[in-house]
Order: C-alpha cells, then structure tokens, then sequence
C-alpha cells in the first residue's frame, strides 16, 4: 500500500522517541483502520528505492476538517522530519515553511528578503494561500449562485401560473364585485396580499424543506467522506435572503396580477 | 383518438398567453432535470472519453492511488510493461511516469527572467507520444523535450532551442541542480493538461536518471489490447499477480475516480427529482384548476353524448400537449443552460482543458423525456378522472 508521508514538525512525542529503540509515527484513522493496526504496532515503511525501516505507531490522528482535500482517498501517515529525510534520502529539504512575524514586522518586506535570499522559495502570504486554495469553492459557489437562479426562475413561472389560473377563475366573482361598489382599490389589495401570502407561506415552507434537507445531506456527506465538515448550511443570513427574493417574487408578481383583476371593466370581465 | 387530441388542442390554444405560461413552467422544469442528467454522469463520461481517445483500454496505477495523484509510482515499470507485452492479449504498454522539473531558458523575458520555472514534467517513452496531442515536431528522443504551448510561450521557446532542464533550484548557482541540456523537438499538448499549466514531456530515462529514480517508477502504465481481447479480462488476471499497482480497465478506473464526484451524482439525482416534483406539481395543479374553470362546459359536453372514456383521454391530452411542448423547448434551454453552467464549473484548477461536465448522450434525453411525459401523463390523471366522473346534473344546475 502507498501511504502519503507527511513530516510533523512539532515533536510532541520526542521524549518517548528516544526512550523507544524504534521511531515513531502517527497514522491516519482512515490508514490505520485498512491496516488493522493500533497503537504500539511496528510497521515497516519504505520511500521507492529506499530500505525498509521499522517504526512504531505512536498513535492515530483524524485528517484536519478541511474541504480542499475532503475527496482525496490516500492513505497517510506522519513522520518526524529527521525520519522521513532519512528515508527519502533527502537531507535538509522540506516542502514549506510556515514563518509567523513578530508583531510590528513589514510582512511584505520580510516576503521580498525571502524571495531575493531564498533562492527556489517562493513567499506568499496566508491570505495569498488560503485564496488559492479557496478556487475551487469559489467556482462551486458560483455554480450554486447559478443553480439557484434557474430554481428562483422557475419558482417565479409556478407561481405566475397559479395566479394567472386562479384569477381566471374568479373574473365572474371579480366582476359581481365590482358591480356592487367595491372599489379597484379592494380588489386590488385581496389579489395582491393572496399572492403575497402564497409566495410567503411557499418560501417559509422552502425555507424549513431547506434545513430539514441540509442535515441530510451533512449527515450524508459526513458519512461518505469521514469528515466532520458541514457541506450544506441554512444561516440566518441565507434565510434573510431567501425570504427577502421569495417577497419579492410575491410582491412584483402580486402587483402584475392584481393590475390585471381591476385593470378591465365588469363587463370584459364576464365576457367568455 | 385523434379527435380528443385536436379537441384538447382547441381547447387550450383557446388561451394562448396561459398555454405559453404553462408551457414556460414546464420548460423551466424540463430544461433541469435535462441539465441534471446530462450532469450526472457527465464529467464521467468526458473523462472516458478523454481516456478512450488515448487508445489504451487498460491502465495500471500505484496501488491504492489514482495516476498523478502522488509523487509515488508503481516500482519496476520496465518489468511490469514488459510482462504486459508478453500477454498475446497485448499489442502494446507503455510507462509513464511525472515528477516536478524545474526549466529555464535564458532567453524568456517576463517578470521571472531567469528564474527556472516549476513544470509537470511528463517521463514517455523515447520516441513515442502517449497521451500526448503533438501540435508541431516529433516524439522526443534521449537528450530531447517537447514543451506545451503554455511553457513554450513562458520560456519563449521554439522547435530546435535548447533548454535547461534541473531537478530543484539550486541557492548556489541560481540554476537547477541536477541539470542537463534539452532541445525542444516539438510543441504539444498533454491530454490532462490544466489550462496555464507548465508541462513537458522527456523520454523516461533522461528523467529517471536526472531524479536517481534507480527502481524505474510509473505514474501508470498505458496497455494497448490486442484484437478483440476483453480488456476486463487482461485486467482482472493481472490485478491478481500484481502487488504494487491496480489494474483497471478504462470503466472501472472511472469508477474508482467516482467517489470523488458523488457531489455531482448527489446534486443532480436531488434537483432531477425536485424538477420532476415540480413538472408534477405543475401539471397536476394547472389541469385540476383548468378542468375546475371548464366545469360546466365538461358537463355539457358529457350531457350532449361525449363519453367518460373520451373526455378523460381528451383531458389527459391536454397534460401531454404541455408536457410535451414544455419539454421540446425545454430541451433547447436545457442545452444553452448546460454551456453556461459548464463554462462555470470547467473553471476547476486543475482541471484537464478537454473535460466536460454536462454530456448530453441520445439515451439519457430519450430517459428525461420519457420520464417527463410519464410525469404529466400522472400529474393529469386527477384531473382527467374528476372532468370523466362529473355529476352532470348538479354542474348544469350551478352554472346556471
């Protein structure tokens, strides 16, 4: 099996490394599950073109919450530097360095004095990183944006046929009304609040389908991907917002409607 | 038959603007489930595609691993390639291997003038061109490189220049460690290539001997089947004699890269089924409030000789007719829809240029259309049941 080697900086077990003949290392739940292995087990580990070494599994670790490697099914395993470069055969040489300024320090000055003395380093700032990193959620949130544009349009359609059916079905009882003396005004007002009304009670009603369903589906996709992380989540933010487009969509669809019920005369209105 | 049909016709054109409306409302339904089923298999199928196109139907990968997905590589290459070729079943198995190089040529003069640059550098067999789409030039052969266009555009290279090819920055020289001259024999496309990415291809020893990869690693190994061999059956009897890699035919290989995508089967099985819900919803509610506005005629009509049988047919045309035309314009929109939302999800990084999330295959519109129409056919049984069964009596009394 291929397992991912990842070196730990922060010895924290360094004092039962050098009580203990064998060095140790710290297994992904995910690996140590596949390889039945626990706690005080000896594995052998091997880079490509490197001897086996023997280590002991000091313990198990669960893979940090983070969604840019949530979908990624390798095998891990962490390794103290030293260790891992003897087994790699690369000596002194690491991937990164994570550096942390003392406050007051010109961060930009200090990310220039790497990139002109650390020949084949490159400086970013963890803002710099975390916005790469953050592409591909950028892109699905995007996709979301979409997604919910083409739901609210057809949200808008269904309610239009609905209102558009049921002022049809009401020309005759419109018409009666405005014969003895209630105004367009009234009628007006009755169309518009009962299509305001249907748009809140259908958005207060996507609203609950919407948090009952994002608990299935974090429940779900924690499951599969063995992550605490939420996927889906219905902030009072995004509800403001929801309500405040299903309004909306009452509101102008409301007018449009109830200009259409007062717009004609009694008569036109009992035509067939 | 054909007279419920024209009557349900008549029946709606009667009300063009509320025909279009409901129409539109369907559409909107059709055109997304039509995305979502395009979407749920899309990307894999693309990817099939991608790796049909290739010419090799079985791939061997580092054991537990996906090709490209780590440095690490399935050991011994030559040796597995050769027991490949050795099978009658196989015309052909080619190792590739990829490790980060770092290139420069002296003569690019953008802001990194001088700097080597990081590159996916590709290790092919000398001479030939896997994976590989060459634009201009030739296969590169020992001491030879082809570059992609976004490198050759970077370093400002041409077919014939030289570069220098390193393993790793080097503090001391300002150039790589590990070093050696490439000549550029040509310029091409890797078929997995990222938009912008940095890529080359260099005969697999050059790099294994650069990177003192002694153990002769590959990211994968390409296995060209011979005739009509069952690829399935090359890759089942070598997955059970080969410890360090995983034999896959191209379906099942996407099938293990599926449970990376189950966001996208999720998403697309739950918004098909809400479109469905609403298509519907939609028909159901239209026609039961349209056969609600029709009442008396529908009781005249049953009261002047037209049958239950017929009136339920004619009720359940009209459904179709909505469906059928809220589909037809549905699969149009569904189409523009698909572009503009794959234009947004290809934008991954990393993703391969070739890849495409939403494919429409004739089987999977046949399925959303078919499973349209059954949901009107459904949604205006209620209604077409109720105008079949009206109390002719009593509907006659009240509209009077």
């Amino acid at each position: 099996m291929i397992i991912i080697l990842t070196a730990l900086v922060a010895l924290a077990s360094v004092g039962d490394a050098q009580d203990s003949p064998l060095p140790e290392l710290l297994l992904e739940a995910r690996t140590a599950r596949t390889l039945s292995l626990d706690p005080g087990d000896t594995v052998w580990v091997a880079s490509l073109g490197s001897a086996e070494r023997r280590f002991v599994v000091a313990g198990t670790y669960r893979r940090p919450a983070d969604p840019s490697t949530v979908t990624l099914r390798d095998y891990r395993a962490i390794l103290h530097i030293p260790d891992l470069q003897d087994l790699l055969g690369a000596r002194d040489r690491v991937d990164r360095f994570s550096v942390s300024l003392r406050p007051g320090a010109d961060r930009n000055a200090v990310m220039a004095e790497i990139d002109r003395l650390a020949f084949g380093a490159e400086a970013h700032a963890s803002e710099e990183v975390a916005d790469a990193a953050s592409e591909t959620f950028r892109v699905v949130s995007r996709f979301h944006r979409a997604l919910a544009g083409i739901t609210i349009s057809g949200s808008a359609v269904f309610l239009l046929c609905l209102v558009v059916l049921k002022i049809e079905e009401r020309r005759l009882e419109g018409a009666a009304m405005r014969e003895i003396g209630i105004s367009r005004r009234t009628l007006f007002l009755w169309t518009f609040t009962e299509t305001l009304a249907m748009a809140a009670i259908g958005t207060a009603a996507g609203l609950a389908i919407g948090w009952a369903g994002s608990g299935v589906i974090n429940a779900y996709f924690r499951h599969v991907y063995d992550t605490t992380l939420a996927f889906a989540r219905v902030t009072p933010e995004l509800a403001l917002i929801v309500a405040a487009i299903g309004t909306l969509t009452g509101v102008v669809i409301g007018v449009f409607t109830g200009w259409q019920m007062v717009r004609s005369t009694p008569l036109r209105l009992r035509e067939p | 038959m054909s007279s419920a049909l024209s009557l349900a016709w008549r029946t709606l054109v009667r009300r063009p603007r509320r025909l279009a409306l409901f129409v539109a409302g369907v559409m909107v339904a059709a055109a997304t489930l039509i995305d979502m089923v395009m979407l749920s298999e899309g990307l894999q199928q693309s990817l099939a595609g991608i790796l049909e196109s290739t010419g090799y139907q079985v791939r061997a990968t580092p054991r537990g691993l996906l090709p490209f997905e780590s440095a690490s590589g399935i050991p011994h290459s030559l040796a597995l390639a050769e027991a490949f070729r050795a099978d009658p079943r196989v015309e052909e198995a080619q190792p590739i291997w990829g490790v980060t190089v770092y290139v420069s040529s002296g003569a690019h003069a953008g802001p990194d003038r001088g700097r080597p640059l990081a590159t996916f550098g590709l290790g092919v067999p000398a001479g030939a061109a896997p994976i590989l789409r060459i634009r201009e030039g030739r296969p590169a052969q020992p001491g030879e490189v082809l570059l992609n266009p976004a490198l050759a555009e970077a370093l400002e290279a041409q077919t014939g220049d030289t570069i220098w090819l390193g393993l790793a920055p080097d503090p001391a020289t300002g150039g790589t460690r590990r070093r050696r001259v490439m000549r550029v024999v040509g310029i091409a496309q890797f078929v997995f290539s990222a938009e912008g990415a940095f890529n080359l291809a260099a005969p697999l020893e050059d790099l294994w001997s650069m990177a003192g990869a002694s153990l002769q690693p590959a990211a994968l190994i390409l296995v060209r089947i011979a005739g009509d061999a069952d690829a399935y059956d090359v890759a089942r009897d070598f997955r059970a004699r080969t410890m360090n890699a995983d034999i896959y035919a191209i379906p099942e290989l996407i099938e293990a890269a599926g449970d990376r995508l189950t966001y996208f089967k999720q998403l697309s099985l739950v918004l098909g089924t809400v479109s469905l819900a609403v298509a519907f919803l939609l028909v159901a509610t239209l026609m039961t409030l349209s056969v609600n506005e029709r009442w008396s005629e529908i009781a005249a009509l049953r009261a002047i000789g037209v049958t239950r049988r017929r009136m339920l047919i004619q009720v359940a045309w009209s459904g179709l007719i909505i469906v059928g035309a809220g589909t037809i314009s549905g699969l149009g929109v569904g189409l523009i829809v698909a572009r503009y939302l794959d234009s947004i999800l290809t934008r991954f990084p990393g993703l391969p240029l070739e890849v495409s999330f939403f494919v429409l295959r004739p089987g999977d519109a046949g399925l959303a259309v078919a499973l349209l129409m059954a949901t009107g056919l459904v949604g205006g049984l209620y209604p077409a049941w109720r105008a079949a069964n009206v109390n002719i009596a009593g509907a006659l009394r009240e509209s009077i």
